[in-house]
């Protein structure tokens, strides 16, 4: 069935954020340059979401309580029968925020932690977190608004994880989220933070034996072993259900794409053909052609993998993704990030 | 032969959002994300799915409403829930 629109929409309210996380991903020249969009501009985006009424917007940044208004958005959004998600760093959820948020009928929070003692944490997000998010977390929870916890894992905090995982529970979060960092932004060519593989498959192992469903340890470095290969890219996909809009307007399909030079604002053309213009994405995501992956068995499965890690790595949409199993290859160039 | 029967009761999963647009029926997995979208036969069984009526009940309101072999619609029918169910937006119910 051909979609008419998106069905999930994140929006990138702002990119201030009141925290450094040494992997953060969008800690890189796109976005330093940009900060927040006008409140009348932002006031144009969220009409055109609720012109187009997705079932879910994901209210994400940067950090996006920073923004004035957000409670004013998240209502909005409620109004038109929307589900709404707001992803927060937790440092902002005291009492009074708390009591907005419940106001404005926010559907669920993503809160991110990284450590289950304050000195780990606070390295890692670099600056004085960790109480302030524990009390978020018990405001969370006193107010009955629902939420689950995000943690980027590195080689700083794996070992750190099933004590986090003990605490988050204990707190009431409904899902504890480990997942391992991407290797770019902040984190790029940063080989300090990688994971050994056999660290990732004790910890996924570990978590899985002590607890149920709800916690849940995610690497891509270990889906690679399993597949053989990376995921095949769907950048530029006919019909993605999903839109993910920038703080300066600027629609992308995901937030790796935004290393591609790709202008599609919604204040040119609107937010719906602005995600009709994602498949023009596909440009960056051709047919996969070279030395390394024509003799590959995987090809028809992976197709090189991300377009995205192969560009920042290698300056070239042409060569396979940099986690490929079945070619160790050198970085040729160290791009711009 | 399908493990399903007639007196189980189909059950919405509750991580499953989902909207009537028009004659269609959009879903979106507030968890994982995975989008899935219903037309005709079945946006009309998904909305049928109180919870309540079991799978009996859902037939007969298909047969009240729609023409056709019953003995091909239920067998449809008992693929279509076990297709919801292995996508998991439904539950079935034995009790």
């Amino acid at each position: 069935m051909k979609l008419e629109k998106p069905l999930l929409i994140f929006w990138d309210i702002t990119n201030r954020c009141n925290l450094d996380c040494n992997f953060c991903m969008w800690n890189w020249d796109y976005a330093k340059n940009i900060r927040e969009a006008s409140r009348l501009k932002k006031e144009e985006i969220l009409n055109e979401i609720k012109l187009i009424k997705p079932l879910k917007v994901v209210l994400t940044g940067g950090e996006p309580l920073l923004t004035q208004g957000i409670f004013h958005y998240i209502y909005d959004l409620k109004k038109e029968d929307i589900f709404v998600e707001l992803t927060t760093n937790g440092t902002l959820l005291n009492d009074y925020t708390v009591s907005n948020l419940k106001d404005a009928c926010v559907d669920k929070l993503q809160v991110s932690i990284l450590g289950s003692t304050r000195e780990l944490n606070n390295r890692i997000m670099g600056g004085e977190a960790f109480d302030l998010i524990l009390t978020g977390l018990e405001n969370l929870a006193k107010h009955g608004i629902r939420f689950k916890t995000k943690t980027t894992v590195t080689s700083e905090n794996i070992d750190d994880i099933e004590n986090l995982a003990v605490l988050l529970k204990d707190i009431g979060a409904e899902s504890v989220n480990f997942s391992e960092f991407i290797p770019m932004g902040a984190a790029y060519l940063k080989s300090e933070l990688t994971i050994p593989t056999s660290k990732l498959k004790y910890w996924k192992e570990r978590l899985g034996q002590k607890f149920d469903k709800t916690v849940e340890f995610s690497s891509t470095t270990l889906d690679i072993k399993e597949l053989g290969h990376p995921r095949k890219c769907s950048l530029g996909a006919d019909n993605s259900y999903l839109a993910q809009i920038l703080w300066d307007g600027n629609v992308i399909q995901c937030a790796l794409s935004t290393v591609f030079p790709f202008s599609n604002s919604i204040f040119n053309s609107g937010l719906k053909k602005a995600w009709e213009n994602l498949s023009q994405l596909k440009r960056f995501n051709p047919e996969i052609e070279n030395k390394t992956c024509s003799a590959c068995r995987y090809l028809k499965e992976c197709n090189g993998g991300c377009r995205a890690l192969a560009y920042i790595n290698f300056n070239s949409i042409h060569n396979p993704d940099p986690r490929c199993p079945e070619k160790k290859q050198k970085s040729r160039k160290k791009v711009r990030i | 032969m399908s493990r399903i029967k007639l007196t189980f009761i189909p059950v919405k999963n509750k991580e499953i959002l989902f909207r009537k647009e028009k004659d269609k029926i959009i879903m979106l997995n507030e968890n994982s994300g995975d989008p899935f979208y219903l037309e005709n036969t079945g946006a009309f069984i998904w909305e049928k799915i109180d919870g309540e009526r079991n799978i009996n009940e859902i037939f007969g309101c298909i047969i009240n409403s729609f023409e056709g072999d019953p003995k091909l619609i239920k067998a449809e029918l008992f693929s279509f829930l076990q297709e919801l169910e292995e996508n998991r937006l439904i539950f079935l119910d034995s009790k």
